[in-house]
């Protein structure tokens, strides 16, 4: 199989996952594309470097997650969650006669509404259904860190959502 | 309990597309650069023939012209000239191999300053530390660099003198802020060689290797390994807040001390990645002033 085969063979295994990482920590689609593509073109830079040992998946997830958090302390991001708060302000009159996002869409706002760290252990936990050992080893941090993120993202949350009852929140 | 999805994520089909379509587009337009090796053979043949040139021309110049240079010489700026405008920062950057032998992580009274943009800000700043640095042309590097750099972050030694660090940072920087390729080189003067009772070991389980700045003093090069802890650190800057952060990442890096620095660098690079480390070998080693 050549490089770029392999490539093909991993983009479309992984494509739909890290994008989705991506989104969760840039909260922006053509951002969360532009990291992805990044990753998959360092990789096919790098890959005869890689040794596969049944980790792939974890891997490109770690690469992903760093470039994310390049771009969120970058300049770039700054400068467009500057003029994202500008313009929000700007539209807040208006989106108040619209009608009310249903419970979900709340949800995942508030979801994107938390701190970075708390954010991604109920991402990985609830939404992509990651043990907190395989958290653990994604984000590089103890177990027990992961359980005190988790139980401190579902306060938050809960304090965001008082006027839902969300089942996750109650019985997670 | 329902797995849980988020709205604008439940079909994400046409940004997987879209992603290929861009990696396949990219990977088609952008040849692996190792193929061409011609340009930079070429490049440092024409590189070779002017520095000799150069030295021919020096050499056969009569001594009033050099005299007339060393007067333009004294206009040099100085560092409080360059840098004047002091800004936010908590953490400084260092080697976090050598941390035990260099003490960098332990600084009193530390300063740090907005980074000057461009090529010439970098001379300017070059030209502050005596022969303590040789930059290397943009123009000589293996990728194109369209962010170039240099930071400056002071503190007390022991002895009650400045020490100053500098950061000479070329970037390929991405249209999303991502720092795609880099080579960075700080430079920090010292008051002792923290390599002097450094035991050096092949086998270590750091895998670190001396490819050798002359046969004399030893350079340390450890290749980027991301399964491995130990974080490569170097400045970056936050224009909105005035402030510059401390960016901590994985990279190939090299490590050595001469005459009276640390030099430090930390390099990512696309493409064949052992012809990428004999490049920066040699680059490092022009950026170093040394004696062979």
């Amino acid at each position: 199989m050549t490089d770029t085969e392999y490539l093909e063979q991993l983009m479309e295994l992984h494509t739909e996952h890290l994008f989705r990482i991506a989104y969760y920590y840039t909260k922006d689609q053509r951002i969360a594309e532009d990291i992805v593509q990044d990753v998959f073109i360092k990789f096919y830079h790098h890959q005869k470097y890689y040794e596969e040992r049944g980790e792939m998946k974890a891997y490109l997830a770690r690469m992903t997650i760093n470039k994310c958090k390049d771009y969120l302390k970058s300049w770039a991001y700054r400068k467009i969650t500057f003029q994202h708060n500008f313009f929000a302000k700007q539209k807040t009159v208006l989106q108040d006669t619209l009608i009310r996002q249903d419970e979900q869409d709340l949800l995942d706002e508030a979801i994107l509404r938390l701190p970075i760290k708390q954010r991604e252990a109920i991402v990985y936990f609830y939404l992509e259904e990651m043990t907190i050992k395989e958290i653990s080893e994604l984000l590089a941090i103890p177990e027990g860190t992961v359980k005190s993120r988790l139980k401190k993202g579902k306060e938050l949350l809960k304090v965001d959502l008082q006027h839902i009852e969300w089942e996750v929140l109650l019985h997670g | 309990m329902d797995k849980h999805t988020m709205h604008v994520l439940k079909d994400v089909s046409a940004h997987k597309e879209a992603i290929i379509q861009k990696v396949r587009q990219q990977i088609q337009q952008e040849p692996y650069p190792s193929k061409q090796l011609w340009p930079y053979r070429a490049m440092a043949v024409m590189i070779t023939c002017s520095i000799l040139l150069f030295i021919g021309w020096q050499a056969s110049k009569p001594i009033d012209h050099v005299t007339t240079e060393i007067l333009h010489e004294e206009e040099k700026q100085s560092f409080t000239d360059l840098f004047q405008t002091e800004v936010e920062g908590k953490e400084t950057t260092f080697s976090q191999f050598f941390q035990i032998a260099d003490q960098l992580h332990h600084r009193e009274n530390i300063k740090f300053y907005a980074p000057l943009q461009g090529f010439e800000a970098m001379q300017a700043v070059a030209a502050t530390m005596e022969n303590a640095v040789h930059l290397i042309d943009p123009e000589n590097l293996p990728f194109n660099s369209n962010i170039q750099e240099v930071y400056a972050v002071t503190s007390d030694m022991q002895d009650g003198s400045l020490q100053k660090q500098f950061q000479f940072s070329y970037k390929e920087k991405s249209l999303t802020g991502v720092d795609r390729q880099y080579i960075i080189l700080t430079v920090t003067n010292v008051d002792h060689n923290p390599l002097i009772n450094y035991k050096f070991m092949e086998d270590s389980q750091e895998e670190i290797t001396n490819v050798g700045l002359n046969f004399m003093n030893p350079m340390y090069y450890r290749a980027m390994t991301p399964d491995k802890w130990f974080a490569y650190l170097y400045y970056n800057y936050d224009e909105a807040d005035k402030r510059i952060y401390r960016m901590s990442t994985r990279a190939n890096e090299f490590y050595t001390y001469y005459k009276g620095y640390i030099y430090h660098i930390g390099y990512q690079l696309n493409g064949d990645q052992q012809e990428a480390q004999e490049k920066m070998v040699e680059l490092a080693r022009e950026f170093i002033p040394h004696l062979n």
